[in-house]
């Protein structure tokens, strides 16, 4: 196993305080112990639904002020960053530096991207996007040893 | 059978006993305290201890909160709702994408998703 490079020492020492690590990885594996990840997706979801309506972004009016709305958020309470990217069907969503691997394990990555599947719905949602579109989460690159979660808004098959 | 003018005939034998002037005596009443000079109870002040408070009878029924029909979800407090006069670039984007075929859902992560992972 390779070590990690400093930048991301760095994010994994700092990304979640040591006054809440041992309690959120507790949390986390009895939730994964107690509930089907599918649930725990939701919950967290609707976790990241609260906390997009406790910080509002702006209206915009373009790809690139909505992005910078969303970092302005994110960089205010330390939660990384994320870009946005046109597709030919979906609007790719990439979202870097999340405390969420740090703070829950990377055992229950799986379904604590629902917080950011929640709160990025909610932001869309308020900025006029029609209830058909929904954000997802994509599958994880096992491989990839970064804090990075893909996510997509567009319509999906149920 | 109670004499009605006991209590002030027992006024009068104390005084006669231990003694002092009976017609004197007053019956204490409290002096009425205008609102403003009464003390005010404490502020509640927010503290990091945890009190643990025993349990409290359940409040009084109150009648039910009538929510609204449907939830207005919150932009920024600084942008008034403004129409705007032109379709945004964003609302481009999401027309386009509405109109588009669905996708396939992501997959969700099957039981073989934690395979790799050490211990």
């Amino acid at each position: 196993m390779t070590p990690p490079s400093p930048a991301l020492a760095y994010y994994e020492r700092t990304a979640c305080s040591a006054q809440w690590l041992a309690f959120n990885r507790a949390l986390a594996i009895e939730l994964g112990a107690g509930l089907p990840s599918e649930e725990n997706r939701r919950l967290f979801a609707r976790i990241g639904e609260r906390v997009a309506r406790e910080l509002p972004v702006a209206h915009c009016n373009t790809l690139s002020e909505l992005e910078d709305a969303f970092n302005a958020r994110w960089e205010a309470i330390g939660w990384g960053f994320s870009r946005l990217e046109e597709g030919a069907q979906t609007l790719s969503i990439t979202h870097d530096c999340s405390p969420l691997a740090v703070a829950f394990g990377a055992d229950a990555a799986d379904w604590t991207s629902g917080f950011l599947e929640g709160a990025y719905q909610t932001w869309f949602q308020a900025q006029g996007s029609p209830v058909g579109l929904r954000v997802r989460a994509m599958a994880r690159n096992e491989e990839a040893a970064t804090p990075q979660v893909r996510l997509a808004l567009g319509k999906f098959a149920a | 059978m109670k004499d009605a003018n006991a209590p002030q005939e027992d006024v009068t034998g104390l005084f006669r006993k231990f003694g002092g002037d009976a017609a004197a005596y007053k019956e204490f009443a409290p002096a009425d305290i205008p609102a403003p000079t009464r003390p005010a109870a404490p502020a509640t002040v927010p503290s990091p201890t945890l009190h643990v408070l025993a349990p409290t009878p359940p409040a009084p029924a109150s009648p039910p909160v009538v929510q609204p029909a449907a939830e207005q979800l919150p932009v920024a407090a600084n942008e008034a709702p403004v129409v705007p006069s032109a379709p945004r670039e964003l609302d481009r984007l999401f027309a386009r994408l509405d109109a588009c075929t669905p996708v396939p859902a992501p997959a969700a992560p099957g039981l073989m998703a934690h395979w790799r992972k050490p211990g």
